[in-house]
């Protein structure tokens, strides 16, 4: 069993469960809320003296949860819109839940993004920052570039199609390599 | 987004992928996310695709929160990728996550805009070539005296849902504090030599390499959308100090701003125009005879603020600080900078 501290081993798993959370509410600040919410549930976890053999299944299933209840808890409060379809977030989940990628795997993915990044044309880096930095809207990065949220929006889905091309090239160039 | 009017199992991959992005882009209507839905149910090749998609999309979001993504970075190192420490030494990874706080998440910009902010108040740091640089110089020395210094700190976020959070701050110079919130769920703190933290009931974390430890501590402080900066497994944070340093010289620009009231100084430090998309900005008022920092408050794009108010002057003991004055008899674990 791993003796790496619950709380680090989940920290490790950032990016995967974020991106998990993000694909189901599409909003950054609820993915970071929920993502913390699922931190205190590991806590609390630690402090008891209750085995986990498999931390990364098990933590999968706290995120999982803490989504769902998150938003079950937006959807009542009806300030949002359409909901996700429901079809979509069970399939999201499961997605999420039986993803067996090594940990290498991820590991390399990580490594072949930032150097994907900087590969990117000033202008790029700059929308895919302003996108994510401050999770920014397609209107109001239209504004920042005196473009349209269409625009603005298409651009960063072609980008985003660059990078995970990118990525997944470099990954096979060096499991080719290796 | 547009979608071809083809049968499930003739979608290209080319479709699938714009089904997956234009998920990401919360672009889909709802027959597309059926779809979409439908095909991750039957091809395992699109549940792959739409997983490293999901990946890509947690990492970008990662290192923008963390501020990484405009300039290349040098080459910061992700924790994945680090060697793996000792399989004995295990403590750093304690702290690297601190343990017992529900601090993680918030953007580098918070966490550059909260390091900033304690540093001000602990006197730790004030940049060497800020055009405020008298005022600055002046807060700094004040904030090095040992005089203890209660402030209030209050957390408010533009959502409705957001609940606001009030923590408690006694600093002292010599990069002495304890944090407290309200309701008592945790205290950290350092002494001057160690940095502390402890949960009600639980053990007490200490390390004594606070400043060499790297950007994990600057996230060690008392809320969550406050220092908070949790360790990102994708790795800028994991940045040395005085990387970070150079990261606010470069992203904060310091100016001196004509205050209302004549008993005080107004300095403002805001994200370097043009350098981001809604503003960042942290305004400090500090006293024109003492120097020391009145009150101070952070703002982000997003429309969270965070406040700092002095309290009062009250005499502390030394002990104060120390982490036995607020966790008498509790197990004490020692955590060792390791993974710089």
């Amino acid at each position: 069993m791993d003796e790496t501290p619950l709380i680090q081993q989940y920290m490790q798993l950032r990016s995967e469960f974020m991106g998990y959370l993000y694909a189901m509410t599409r909003d950054a600040e609820l993915a970071e809320e929920v993502y913390q919410n699922a931190a205190v549930v590991v806590i609390q976890k630690a402090d008891q003296s209750e085995t986990i053999h498999n931390f990364r299944a098990w933590a999968k299933e706290v995120v999982r949860r803490q989504a769902l209840h998150a938003i079950r808890a937006r959807e009542a409060s009806a300030k949002y819109g359409r909901a996700m379809a429901p079809e979509l977030l069970e399939a999201v989940s499961e997605a999420f839940m039986h993803d067996t990628s090594e940990d290498s795997v991820v590991r390399d993915e990580a490594g072949a993004l930032r150097k994907c990044l900087d590969g990117l044309p000033e202008e790029k880096r700059e929308l895919v920052a302003l996108r994510y930095e401050c999770s920014s809207s397609f209107d109001e990065i239209s504004q920042h570039t005196g473009s349209t949220p269409v625009a603005v929006q298409r651009a960063l889905s072609r980008i985003r199609k660059l990078l995970h091309g990118c990525v997944q090239r470099r990954m096979q160039l060096e499991e080719t390599a290796s | 987004m547009k979608d071809e009017p083809k049968s499930q199992g003739e979608k290209s991959q080319g479709d699938i992928e714009n089904l997956i992005v234009g998920h990401f882009d919360g672009t889909l209507i709802e027959e597309q996310e059926k779809k979409l839905a439908d095909v991750l149910a039957t091809s395992a090749e699109a549940k792959q695709m739409f997983v490293s998609y999901m990946r890509l999309e947690g990492r970008l979001h990662s290192l923008g929160r963390d501020g990484f993504l405009r300039d290349p970075i040098a080459e910061p190192i992700s924790e994945p990728e680090r060697p793996a420490p000792p399989s004995t030494d295990t403590e750093p990874l304690v702290l690297n996550g601190r343990p017992r706080l529900r601090i993680f998440a918030a953007s580098t910009s918070l966490a550059v805009c909260a390091v900033v902010i304690l540093m001000l108040l602990s006197g730790v740091l004030w940049p060497s070539s800020v055009s405020a640089s008298s005022v600055l110089r002046k807060a700094q020395q004040a904030a090095e005296e040992l005089i203890d210094r209660t402030y209030r700190v209050t957390v408010s976020g533009s959502r409705a849902s957001f609940q606001t959070q009030e923590l408690t701050i006694n600093v002292r110079g010599g990069g002495r504090y304890v944090v407290q919130p309200v309701g008592g769920a945790y205290v950290m703190g350092n002494d001057g030599t160690d940095f502390w933290v402890t949960r009600k009931n639980g053990p007490v974390f200490v390390t004594s390499d606070y400043r060499s430890l790297d950007p994990e501590l600057q996230r060690k402080i008392p809320n969550k959308r406050l220092l908070e900066v949790a360790a990102s497994s994708d790795g800028p944070l994991l940045m040395g100090m005085p990387d970070l340093l150079s990261l606010i010289q470069r992203k904060y620009d310091l100016e001196l701003v004509e205050s209302a009231a004549s008993k005080e100084h107004h300095i403002r430090a805001t994200v370097k125009s043009g350098r981001r998309n809604g503003r960042e900005a942290i305004d400090l008022w500090s006293d024109v005879d003492s120097g020391v920092p009145l009150r101070a408050e952070v703002r982000w794009a997003n429309g969270r603020q965070t406040r700092f108010e002095l309290v009062e002057y009250v005499k502390l003991s030394e002990q104060w600080y120390h982490y036995s004055e607020h966790a008498p008899g509790r197990k004490v674990e020692r955590i060792h900078a390791s993974i710089q």
